[in-house]
């Protein structure tokens, strides 16, 4: 139930507006058979450094009418994870790493999730997706690939019941070497759409800025 | 009676006693009759409720858990490793579940049937909070209005956080947010891990209680069989694992050793001391029935008057050889003291010290019966009920001898008979110290009671289980409350006080608890009761959720759900925790119990034990070893108590056979005995328990023995005779075998008789010493 909660954290980052970016999924991407052409665009994103963006985050529910708009903070870094910072409607931290998840909220109650490797949950499957290590991708997910000149979309189908339980299909977009758009889809009237607006790379955080955003 | 027919009287006696006592033995149950269970130490109707439930959760549900931490260094290989380890056990009869610990099942199973009672267990709760704001915020307002737009003000702030998605399914069936408030309630309660570094984590439970023989051999061997199978996978494989039935078989195994090799070894030096100082050799054996019959009356006491014996008692008992033999030395190495005086005649003259040492002796130690400790009451019966047996035997074992006396070795016999000053000013000298000793050192003593001294663990056994237990997330940074109560509703209503004075007490760690999903009882009445108020809530509900920009429509599930809620019969409390009970699986399946006379709820805070919960609010923390620890130390409270009513009675018979001053000159040579023991301990800074007080009971007892049979031969001008020289001997030779045991509380019974006797023995031979003057003057 609660591990199933994490899907909120995974909404987390992008880059900003998307311009022409292919509306369906594209083959299936097979490791040494068709990945050669994504594997330039994968070892750049992946060589990013830590990233710090601003997202907005719409969640659309069967029960609303209109979406929840949430904004916040992302940031991310290969040695301390996934932090997202949401600073409306409320103050809230979600840190997702390697121990697990994380949870801060205004009043600095924290509740904390441990990672399990044998069964990985939308923690442990993000952060891949993030670090967009291929390899480790390859295990979790079945991977779509397509492309419209510059602009590009990826869309993972989880491959165990038990992560698609609660990650359902994750489609990242992205134009060049920015992400712009993650969504995370289990119907048209339930899903949550993350759309990254600035986004600076190659950051460096400050102890107190890893004190303060992450676990 | 006639010496031939006295002899052959004498044999059929003992013949016939030893054949009824054998015969009883025979017919025995051991493995009903014997026991080896720490727990059986505690008393079974112990007046401390608290304790009393951790005795029987010990001996129950928990003592059947069995975790395992499978080890290998390749994950792949680990996990196939542990697949099949948890199948091979899976199909062993001696495990009644197995899961791998990150099985998601029983939570899986939890959230099934919390979903299904949801308005049953968790609304009174939600209704109780709900009032209470109403109360305190708008207490003008309608009661169904206010809390139909309270609650869709709180459902519409729930959608914008973090676990708002994961949730979104539920939303339709539970807008009043009983489950996520829930979940967030249990955080961490019921969060499956099935894997730890490169150890993957298998909780299991046995199909028998880990006491009984099934419960122990099957399942050793099951856990042999299951590890043999991951293996074929993992040849590295290392399995550590803690299950109660294991360390109970080690711990039996062990104390059975000890059993054996003590008892062999106490026997083979109370004999080798016996044929050190008797002049003709094989003549040791005439004492060796007196040792049997002593064991055997014991034994057949003991067996005949308690259903279950702890196995201690055995260990312990055979300290009775050391003892029992006094009386063997005493009649055997008295000689006759006219040509052809009778046997009948000798008897006659040796029994008033014989009885008045065995009788004063049996009556200190029947008070020992009246103690709250099973062991100790059984300790009492079986040294008291041997002491008689011995004399007994004694009595007609010498009767049918030809020749019942036999003599020393000269240097048994030989007195330090010092004519020069300084032997006399020694002998002072090193009484004096003994006094000083005796005086000073008892107020530097520690007591400390640790009911794992009565177990023979091995470390490193231990120190595994505990490693286990760390991974499986029982650690020190976090406490774990039981609370009891006679009933289910009894339970979560004391649970309720106690959560209170929780949140005082360690403010900011909340405890989780399943208890959290059950409504008090005061809750359930209250929801019963406003069923007809709340008639209007739905469809004021309904707009409220318009208003905030839901889809009241999506919401039918909730609907249908709170029509059946309003119109149902209302049950007991009781049995709609005995429903949630019946759906709970695997470890979960321990976190309540709902017996009618012991229900409780497992509490979990993140914090190190503190402070511990007043008596009132009937909650104990799960640190039974504290618990039964402090048990201990209120029963070495009782058993002193006993123990010096028992030496008084001792004293006061003394008194009454040998007068006032006879008398005290008697007792003062046991008291000053036990006291130079304590002080020579306090002085070590030896830190003593409850077996160090017993054993200190008994040594009193046997050195005063020796001090009636030195005072006798006084009366007579005599010299102390050699049985009391042979008797301390053979006595600090058999507990000085058990010192040397590996069970600590055997080693200090051992210590303290040990050191007692010698300090009455060197009391023995130095008095006249030291009073030589006096006597040639």
């Amino acid at each position: 139930m609660k591990r199933i909660s994490l899907l909120a954290l995974l909404l987390t980052f992008a880059a900003a507006a998307a311009a022409a970016v292919p509306t369906a999924p594209g083959p299936e991407l097979i490791a040494g058979e068709n990945d050669a052409a994504w594997q330039p665009l994968f070892a750049t994103l992946a060589a990013q450094g830590g990233v710090h963006s601003t997202f907005t985050e719409q969640r659309w529910f069967s029960v609303k009418k209109t979406p929840v708009v949430l904004h916040g903070e992302l940031r991310h870094s290969a040695a301390l994870g996934l932090s997202l910072r949401y600073t409306q409607p409320e103050e809230q931290l979600l840190v997702v790493d390697a121990k697990g998840l994380l949870m801060r909220n205004a009043q600095g109650r924290t509740r904390a999730m441990a990672a399990d490797p044998k069964a990985p949950r939308i923690d442990a499957a993000l952060l891949p997706v993030l670090r967009f290590d291929l390899p480790a991708l390859l295990q979790l997910f079945t991977l779509r690939a397509a492309r419209d000149g510059e602009d590009w979309r990826l869309d993972f189908t989880p491959r165990t019941p038990e992560l698609a339980r609660s990650l359902s299909a994750l489609t990242v977009e992205g134009a060049g070497e920015s992400v712009r758009r993650l969504e995370f889809r289990r119907s048209a009237k339930q899903r949550v759409e993350v759309l990254i607006e600035t986004t600076q790379t190659g950051v460096t955080f400050t102890a107190e800025e890893a004190k303060r955003f992450f676990r | 009676m006639e010496p031939a027919r006295q002899k052959w009287t004498a044999r059929a006696l003992l013949a016939l006693g030893a054949a009824l006592g054998l015969l009883w033995l025979a017919r025995l149950d051991y493995a009903a009759k014997l026991s080896t269970d720490v727990l059986d130490l505690i008393p079974g109707a112990e007046r401390s409720p608290e304790l009393a439930l951790a005795r029987s959760l010990a001996a129950d549900r928990q003592a059947r858990v069995a975790l395992f931490a499978l080890r290998a260094d390749d994950a792949e290989r680990r996990e196939r490793a542990a697949e099949l380890f948890i199948t091979t056990l899976r199909a062993e009869p001696a495990f009644a579940e197995v899961r791998p610990l990150g099985d998601t099942g029983p939570r899986d199973a939890l959230g099934k049937q919390l979903f299904a009672q949801r308005l049953e267990l968790l609304l009174p709760g939600w209704l109780a909070r709900q009032r209470r704001a109403h109360a305190a915020t708008a207490p003008g307002q309608p009661w169904p209005a206010w809390l139909a737009e309270r609650t869709a003000t709180e459902l519409e702030a729930f959608l914008a956080q973090p676990e708002a998605v994961a949730f979104q399914e539920l939303v339709p069936a539970d807008p009043l947010l009983l489950l996520p408030g829930l979940a967030t309630e249990l955080a961490g309660f019921a969060e499956p891990k099935s894997t730890e570094g490169d150890r993957s984590l298998i909780w299991a439970r046995t199909s028998a209680a880990p006491l009984s023989e099934a419960g122990q051999g099957p399942v050793l061997a099951a856990v042999e069989r299951a590890l043999t199978a991951a293996r074929t996978v993992a040849p590295e494989a290392q399995l550590q694992w803690a299950a109660i039935g294991r360390f109970a078989a080690e711990n039996r195994r062990r104390i059975e050793g000890e059993m054996a090799s003590l008892n062999l070894f106490s026997l083979a030096a109370v004999l080798g001391v016996a044929a050190l100082c008797l002049r003709r050799l094989w003549q040791a054996v005439h004492l060796v029935p007196v040792v049997l019959g002593a064991l055997l009356g014991a034994w057949v006491g003991v067996t005949m008057v308690f259903d279950r014996v702890h196995v201690l008692v055995f260990v312990v008992g055979s300290l009775l050889g050391g003892v029992a033999i006094d009386y063997g030395f005493y009649l055997y190495l008295q000689p006759a003291q006219r040509a052809g005086e009778l046997y009948g005649e000798k008897v006659r003259r040796l029994i008033k010290p014989l009885l008045a040492s065995a009788l004063t002796t049996v009556l200190g130690f029947s008070l020992l019966f009246f103690s709250e400790l099973p062991l100790i009451r059984q300790l009492g019966l079986f040294v008291s009920c041997g002491l008689i047996a011995a004399l007994v035997t004694a009595l007609l074992w010498f009767a049918q001898l030809a020749r019942p006396y036999t003599e020393t070795r000269a240097f048994a016999r030989v007195r330090l008979r010092g004519a020069h000053p300084a032997w006399r000013l020694g002998a002072r000298a090193l009484l004096l110290l003994g006094a000083v000793v005796a005086l000073l050192g008892p107020w530097r003593l520690h007591w400390r009671d640790d009911i794992r001294e009565l177990e023979s663990m091995p470390a490193a056994l231990r120190a595994e289980a505990q490693e286990v237990r760390a991974l499986f997330g029982d650690t020190p940074s976090r406490t774990v409350y039981l609370t009891r109560g006679a009933t289910p509703a009894a339970a979560r209503e004391a649970q309720g006080r106690f959560l209170d004075w929780h949140a005082r007490q360690f403010a900011g760690s909340p405890v989780a608890s399943l208890g959290l999903a059950v409504p008090t009882p005061d809750e359930w009445r209250a929801a019963a009761a406003e069923r007809a108020a709340l008639a209007e809530f739905a469809p004021a509900l309904r707009a409220a959720l318009e208003r905030h920009g839901f889809e009241a429509g999506e919401f039918g599930p909730f609907d249908t759900a709170w029509e059946a809620w309003l119109t149902a019969p209302a049950g007991e409390l009781d049995t709609a925790v005995r429903t949630l009970a019946a759906a709970l699986q695997g470890p979960l399946a321990l976190s309540l119990a709902t017996e009618p006379g012991a229900s409780w709820f497992v509490g979990v805070a993140e914090h190190p034990p503190g402070a511990e919960p007043p008596a009132e609010l009937a909650t104990v923390g799960l640190d039974q070893l504290q618990s039964f620890n402090r048990l201990f130390s209120r029963y070495r409270v009782s058993a002193l108590q006993l123990s010096a009513l028992g030496l008084g009675l001792v004293g006061l018979s003394v008194f009454v056979l040998y007068g006032l001053r006879r008398g005290l000159r008697i007792f003062a040579l046991p008291a000053g005995s036990c006291l130079f023991a304590f002080g020579a301990l306090g002085v070590a800074g030896e830190t003593l328990n409850l077996f160090h007080l017993l054993g200190a009971f008994l040594g009193v007892c046997l050195s005063h023995n020796y001090a009636i049979f030195t005072a006798e031969n006084t009366a007579r001008g005599d010299e102390p005779p050699p049985s009391i020289r042979l008797s301390a001997l053979t006595t600090a030779a058999s507990f000085g075998v058990l010192a040397l045991s590996s069970i600590p509380v055997v080693a200090a019974l051992g210590t303290m008789v040990a050191l007692i006797v010698t300090a009455a023995l060197a009391g023995v031979e130095l008095a006249p010493l030291a009073r030589r003057r006096d006597v040639r003057t």
